[in-house]
């Protein structure tokens, strides 16, 4: 398997103050990982530097052979192949989800990367049926409840077909049934060889998980 | 597609649609996203401004922040009223003392307020030199000092701070509540419209003829969310049994620190009187 990911004595924060701390770190493709750690352990900020929404303040992070800086995401055409291969679910969907409708939050992806009217309706058409909202279509997203706002968040991240899915705390707020479709996501996504990073602290809903477990500590670093 | 039933009765979803199991082969057009970025990092600023940032913590712990807010009352007072530069000069090197203890990016944050105030007011007075006032500085002068000390206090204390320091001097509790639910909100509104501004970055993959839209969308999601807290906070309120009393927490006061502040007073009001002429 092909390294995809690769953090090198990554740092993140103030000399005082770090929330990251010297972490080293890599990922292949095709690997389903499971952050854990107590809160304020560095989970969410781990992500953000993943998604190149903050940068370390030492070390190096690369992804997929090219190193991800706040220069090299200057350049637009890298920053959007680069945001269209690792693809982000919030902890919190409301927070994520920004158009009218729930078909238009999954058209938003397709729609930017000059699909036809017909292939990003069939994208969406699959998606909706993929996570049981076909009937949701036209409803505002703010109108949905916590579980299925979170399914159409994962939608709307899966519209644009990354190659790397992370998600903080996928099973927050979810009930048994909207959590089996999860873990059944999870599964069927970690076995079409795409890579899946997992924040969260509900280890029992992932029993089953054989993949690696990465903990992160109270002193920010990481334990494998 | 199959919805397949299960045995307990819950639906499981249906197969993965195929597109998924294979990469895109995409390449990105080009998009102009610098109103994006510029948002995302000006609300950043906003945010960091009303929450409570490094230096103001570190402060916190050292000062007494009602003693603070008096000093400055003080000594914005005496500058207002001095007749010569001489005392303005004094507390301009006061100023820049407590100045030289921060960042270069501290400072540039403060000094950057009492510019723009000193250069506005230039703009108003000057026409006053063609009226033969040879002393049309002054006035600019002392607006530059007066901003910089305000400045100087509002970057190194936290604005919830402020609401304390505010009840010490008796200002009525229902002002601070609406100084400290202003505050709140408008912290919470901003982690919102950033995350909401975030995620349309992350997925502004390709070329987006509708920014525009998007942007009118997440003002209208974040309205609607203001909303949503209006009436959870009215509800809170009601379940707390909130009749409209307020009462804000005012600190122990630590007499050492105010009597430090009221020998620091006393001088300022000395110098300022010796400076003057009206003692010596």
């Amino acid at each position: 398997m092909n390294p995809i990911i690769q953090l090198s004595h990554i740092s993140y924060g103030y000399e005082s103050v770090l929330t990251l701390c010297d972490i080293s770190l890599t990922i292949h493709q095709g690997e389903c990982i499971i952050f854990t750690g107590p809160n304020g352990c560095g989970k969410s900020t781990l992500f953000k530097l993943l998604n190149g929404l903050v940068f370390p303040s030492k070390g190096q992070y690369v992804f997929d052979g090219q190193a991800i800086t706040q220069a090299s995401l200057q350049d637009m055409p890298f920053a959007k192949r680069f945001h269209k291969r690792i693809g982000y679910v919030f902890q919190n969907p409301d927070v994520q989800l920004f158009n009218p409708t729930v078909y238009d939050e999954i058209a938003f992806g397709p729609r930017q990367m000059g699909f036809t009217d017909k292939q990003v309706q069939s994208r969406v058409r699959d998606l909706l049926e993929y996570v049981n909202l076909t009937s949701l279509a036209d409803r505002p997203p703010y109108h949905l409840s916590g579980g299925e706002q979170k399914k159409v968040a994962i939608a709307a991240v899966l519209a644009l077909n990354p190659d790397v899915i992370m998600m903080d705390e996928p099973f927050n707020g979810l009930d048994r049934m909207s959590r089996q479709w999860a873990v059944s996501f999870l599964k069927d996504f970690s076995a079409s060889g795409k890579t899946i990073l997992i924040a969260t602290h509900e280890q029992d809903v992932l029993s089953h998980h054989t993949g690696r477990r990465i903990v992160l500590t109270e002193e920010h670093t990481i334990s494998l | 597609m199959e919805i397949k039933k299960h045995a307990e009765g819950a639906y499981m979803p249906t197969a993965i649609p195929d597109w998924i199991l294979h990469s895109d082969t995409y390449s990105p057009s080009a998009d102009k996203e610098a109103f994006l970025r510029k948002t995302i990092a000006a609300i950043s600023r906003t945010i960091t401004f009303f929450g409570p940032s490094r230096y103001q913590v570190q402060k916190r712990h050292r000062g007494n922040i009602t003693a603070d807010l008096l000093l400055l009352f003080v000594s914005v007072l005496l500058i207002v009223s001095a007749h010569s530069v001489v005392f303005p000069l004094l507390i301009l090197a006061i100023e820049l003392v407590y100045l030289a203890a921060l960042d270069g990016k501290q400072i540039r944050g403060i000094i950057k307020p009492a510019v723009i105030a000193f250069c506005f007011s230039c703009v108003l007075v000057f026409p006053s030199l063609f009226l033969g006032n040879n002393r049309w500085m002054e006035l600019p002068f002392k607006i530059f000092i007066t901003v910089l000390g305000v400045s100087y206090v509002s970057r190194i204390t936290p604005l919830y701070e402020i609401s304390r320091a505010l009840r010490a001097v008796h200002i009525p509790c229902i002002f601070i509540l609406v100084w400290d639910m202003t505050i709140k909100y408008i912290i919470l509104l901003g982690h919102t419209i950033l995350h909401l501004l975030i995620s349309l970055r992350l997925r502004s993959v390709g070329k987006n003829d509708h920014k525009y839209q998007s942007m009118a969308a997440i003002m209208g999601t974040t309205f609607l969310k203001s909303q949503e807290y209006a009436k959870d906070t009215y509800h809170a309120m009601v379940c707390r049994c909130f009749t409209g009393t307020y009462e804000a927490a005012v600190r122990q006061a630590d007499w050492s620190t105010y009597i430090m502040y009221g020998i620091a007073a006393v001088l300022l009001i000395g110098c300022y009187l010796f400076l003057e002429g009206y003692i010596g």
